[in-house]
């Protein structure tokens, strides 16, 4: 890949995400314009004379603000994640639950709802249940010492398998009334019932997932070649990698609590950050941050304005996601032919 | 630099790979390991990096027994240049000699301008500085490998392991790779590379081992291997080995009867 000179580039990013920023404030069933939406945040700050209605207010700073605020720190933390797992993992094809965290935490939420515990629980379980998977996967790999990232994708695949049997049997012992449909829907994920709660629940274990990643920028660069030559560079393969690992599946298992399984997000951003950025880790890890953010608060925007009853953020992802993933396959397919 | 192999052995579970292997390098030699497809030396060259522990025997670096290194440490003495191959992530060339400096830095640090003069010195050493923007993906394999040479020259090993380092390369690269490997022994590192060559090894190494049997079969100068019998009897074919004066320098050759 090309370098390129990042600064103007992530620039860009950051102009882009506070466009998308803004006009996700404004847009929705009660619109607010931008003029009135940029008096009323900064008469938080500043004092300015109301002009505007009580309703706006209320509509930018008890809707609109934390699911903003949510959907930014969903997205960035998905494209971190699956940015992570893609540099570590040396597959570009890897997503953030290639060692099981969503569909554990997409279990856990499914007991919560199956036993109707109360609404706190769910992401509680979600987060457990996420962690749990990993921890188990890390257990596995631990076994096959010899080849450590084997071990870790293949223990993923079958312990993903596991969870994902036990939401299957979930739902099939689920009332079909009222626990099959809340089970079904928060497996497709939705921001729909993002609040401030959930923004205090996910903001502090991404923001502290994302420190230590940002820390290891430059180490990753060196993960990302085969083991025994970063090995051979006096690197701490095992410390860094178990760093990135833990960062990445606590930003996970926290979006998937907060807003159920939002696939493709941590699959694509990567791709289209690498695109433009390339794939210097102290660059592309701040680029993948803004625009996961962006991206999903851009869909998410989308999903609740497109059609009168919420379209789930999840089933939007996808609908951009595959298709773009096929392009990239045939992209990548005649690049190799040519 | 001194490197010190003591008596090691090796086995995978119950499969000997190597058995009393005892040899020393130094400042300016040019160590060339010979064997058969198996015969265990890339398992040598992953002892000498301290990525296997032997079962017996030691491996020391200016009397320093490896084992007793961080990580960091080796790295700072012993270098590692692998086959040059294409990456599923392609850096800038620059940015991977610039890897090189990591055991130089602590964990969080980054590389800053020192570093980076570095880098670009080493790059300045082997003449290949236009490349400094490319991506190592779209380099030939030569260029290739010699950024990887580039990158231990950052790394300010002053001992070099090369893992077949030619085996991809045409006629060309495997000329210019050899060279440089060359012209770094005459300026006091320590070269030891694996090679499936023994024209390789008699032209351009200044000892050679061969390794059959889990055991050191010959250790010595190429000269030393001009009358065909160790090298025929490695590779059960008839060769014909001479000394010949290419006009500027003396070379040993070896080709098949």
């Amino acid at each position: 890949m090309k370098r390129t000179k990042s600064f103007p580039e992530i620039t860009i990013l950051i102009i882009l995400y506070i466009l998308v920023f803004i006009l996700s404030f404004s847009i929705g069933r009660y619109p607010v314009n931008p003029v009135e939406l940029i008096k009323i945040l900064f008469s938080k700050i500043i004092p300015i004379t109301p002009d505007w209605t009580p309703q706006a207010e209320s509509v930018v700073f008890n809707i609109r603000l934390p699911r903003i605020l949510a959907s930014s720190l969903i997205g960035a933390a998905l494209s971190l994640s699956g940015l992570i797992f893609q540099i570590i993992f040396r597959n570009p094809m890897v997503s953030p639950d290639v060692l099981g965290t969503s569909t554990g935490a997409g279990f856990g939420a499914a007991l919560a709802l199956l036993w109707a515990l109360p609404s706190f629980s769910v992401p509680v379980f979600a987060f457990s249940m996420g962690i749990l998977a990993v921890a188990l996967v890390w257990m596995i790999a631990s076994r096959v010492p010899s080849n450590q990232v084997l071990g870790l994708v293949l223990g993923g695949i079958m312990i993903s398998s596991l969870f994902q049997s036990g939401t299957s049997f979930i739902k099939l012992v689920a009332d079909p009334e009222e626990e099959l449909p809340s089970i079904t829907y928060f497996l497709m994920g939705s921001l729909a019932g993002a609040g401030m709660d959930e923004v205090h629940l996910i903001a502090p274990p991404i923001i502290i997932s994302i420190i230590p990643v940002l820390l290891l920028s430059w180490r990753l660069n060196i993960l990302s070649l085969p083991e025994e030559e970063a090995m051979s560079l006096g690197v701490n393969t095992k410390l860094i990698r178990g760093i990135a690992i833990a960062s990445a599946t606590l930003m996970t298992a926290s979006t998937v609590a907060a807003a159920g399984v939002i696939g493709w997000v941590g699959l694509v951003i990567p791709h289209i950050t690498r695109m433009i950025i390339g794939t210097d880790s102290r660059k592309a890890i701040p680029a993948s941050i803004i625009l996961g953010a962006a991206f999903l608060t851009a869909v998410d925007t989308i999903s609740r304005s497109l059609t009168y009853s919420e379209i789930p953020i999840g089933i939007l992802t996808s609908f951009i996601g595959a298709p773009f993933f096929l392009y990239l396959i045939i992209r990548e397919g005649k690049k190799n032919e040519s | 630099m001194n490197l010190e192999v003591k008596d090691i052995s090796f086995c995978y579970g119950e499969r000997k790979i190597l058995e009393d292997i005892s040899f020393s390098a130094s400042s300016g030699n040019m160590l060339a390991i010979l064997g058969r497809n198996g015969s265990g030396k890339t398992t040598l060259l992953r002892l000498l990096l301290g990525f296997l522990k032997p079962d017996k025997g030691q491996i020391l670096i200016d009397s320093r027994n490896i084992d007793e290194m961080t990580n960091r440490e080796r790295a700072s003495v012993i270098a590692y240049i692998p086959q040059s191959s294409q990456l599923v992530y392609s850096h800038s060339v620059l940015d991977t000699v610039l890897m090189g400096r990591a055991p130089a830095l602590s964990l969080f640090d980054k590389p800053g301008k020192k570093d980076i003069e570095k880098a670009r010195e080493a790059l300045r050493t082997l003449r290949i500085s236009h490349l400094e923007t490319r991506s190592v993906n779209a380099i030939s394999g030569g260029e290739r490998q010699l950024v990887l040479i580039a990158r231990a020259l950052s790394q300010e090993a002053r001992i070099l392991l090369l893992d077949e380092p030619t085996s991809s390369l045409d006629y060309s690269n495997q000329l210019l790779v050899m060279e440089t490997a060359e012209e770094l022994r005459r300026k006091g590192y320590t070269i030891i590379f694996s090679t499936h060559s023994p024209e390789q090894a008699l032209m351009n190494a200044t000892d050679v081992m061969i390794i059959s049997s889990h055991h050191i079969s010959f250790l010595g100068k190429p000269i030393e291997l001009i009358d065909g019998r160790i090298l025929e009897s490695l590779y059960q074919r008839k060769l014909c080995i001479r000394e010949i004066d290419t006009g500027e320098n003396q070379r040993i050759i070896c080709v098949p009867k």
